[in-house]
């Protein structure tokens, strides 16, 4: 596996002293943002689209559409809860348009791609597989939450600017969603551990 | 629901692992992308930097007290557009028939009660204020009715309305 290429060394400002420098038209600063926030970006475009050129497309779609901002960009929130709607926003519609261009025909191959099967997997190897199916079959928006929270490490604050709902929504969709999992067979006994 | 809330806080590690098998295998970056990126967000900061500098003075401008300046300016001149006369002298002619010197001024523009060489909706509340004064003063009947009312209001202020085609007065 070739080695993923250096990141330049982080820099030491945060996130809203980079967005004032870039607002002055300082590039440097866009790019320490970029290297800082890219990975999480692909790994959101990766939830999505389960496809890696698409997830780069993506990508890059929304940083182009970041910095398209500036100058005037206000940041409100975390920088990860502004950028988790426009990645998901361009990785689906990416993934829609690969499926139209490819047609009907090939849908199931790119849905096999999009959610990868768990045992095809390497490093899921030492995970049972019945869980992975639990968990695909939870509503899309209750995994999305709970992914966000338990993975992302987001807060429910933080999640629901992410997702433009209210925290209760992300609350009770969290609840469902650990309730459904408590429930059932396959997982009850990680909860009883 | 504290209790509940706690409960549903967290998640037994082998079900978080499980979570984050479903993102897929990490995404190797592409440095040409990387690139293109970077160098699009250079090229476009440079195109911007102009813009936001002309932004930022303009604000300054603003802050610095020139706008109200500029907003009492224009006041000023909404002021004398609208008080002067829209339909004034033209030519020496005009000029010498409107002088109020001038033999032909009052006959000539019997509704111009002020006297600027124009007949406009000052006129008419001139003339209102004069009947309401005095209503048995014939001085005022524009209409030659026989009665200064406001018939002679509404005179005025059609010869203020009228197009001028050269067949008022």
């Amino acid at each position: 596996m070739p080695t993923p290429p250096a990141n330049p060394p982080d820099d030491p400002r945060s996130d809203l002293e980079l967005i004032d420098a870039v607002n002055k038209g300082d590039a440097r600063a866009f790019e320490a943002l970029y290297h800082r926030h890219r990975d999480y970006a692909l790994r959101i475009a990766m939830r999505f689209t389960g496809e890696r050129n698409l997830a780069l497309d993506a990508v890059q779609d929304s940083f182009v559409y970041f910095y398209k901002k500036f100058p005037g960009f206000t940041l409100t929130a975390k920088l990860t809860t502004f950028l988790y709607p426009v990645v998901k926003h361009n990785a689906l519609s990416l993934k829609q348009k690969a499926r139209r261009a490819q047609g009907d025909a090939s849908e199931e191959a790119l849905d096999a791609q999009a959610d990868p099967a768990p045992g095809n997997n390497p490093a899921e190897a030492d995970t049972p597989e019945d869980l992975h199916t639990l968990l695909s079959e939870l509503p899309d928006a209750q995994r999305e939450v709970l992914v966000m929270r338990f993975v992302d490490g987001l807060s429910v604050q933080e999640i629901a600017t992410a997702l433009g709902v209210p925290p209760g929504t992300v609350k009770t969709r969290t609840h469902h969603a650990i309730r459904k999992l408590r429930e059932s067979g396959q997982a009850k006994k990680y909860f009883d551990q | 629901m504290p209790q509940e809330d706690e409960q549903f806080d967290s998640l037994p590690p082998a079900i978080v692992d499980a979570l984050r098998d479903l993102d897929g295998p990490a995404v190797m970056p592409d440095p040409r992308r990387d690139a293109d990126v970077l160098s699009g967000a250079r090229q476009h900061l440079a195109e911007t930097a102009g813009l936001s500098r002309k932004r930022r003075n303009l604000r300054l401008f603003f802050a610095g007290g020139a706008g109200g300046a500029i907003a009492a300016a224009a006041m000023i001149a909404l002021i004398v557009f609208i008080a002067s006369p829209v339909n004034g002298p033209q030519s020496e002619q005009d000029f010498a028939a409107n002088t109020p010197d001038s033999p032909q001024s009052a006959a000539a523009r019997p509704g111009d009660l002020n006297d600027d060489g124009t007949i406009d909706i000052l006129d008419a509340y001139v003339l209102a204020k004069q009947i309401e004064r005095d209503p048995s003063s014939l001085a005022m009947d524009l209409n030659r009715d026989g009665e200064a009312n406001q018939r002679d209001i509404d005179w005025v202020a059609q010869q203020a309305v009228a197009l001028n085609t050269g067949e008022r007065g």
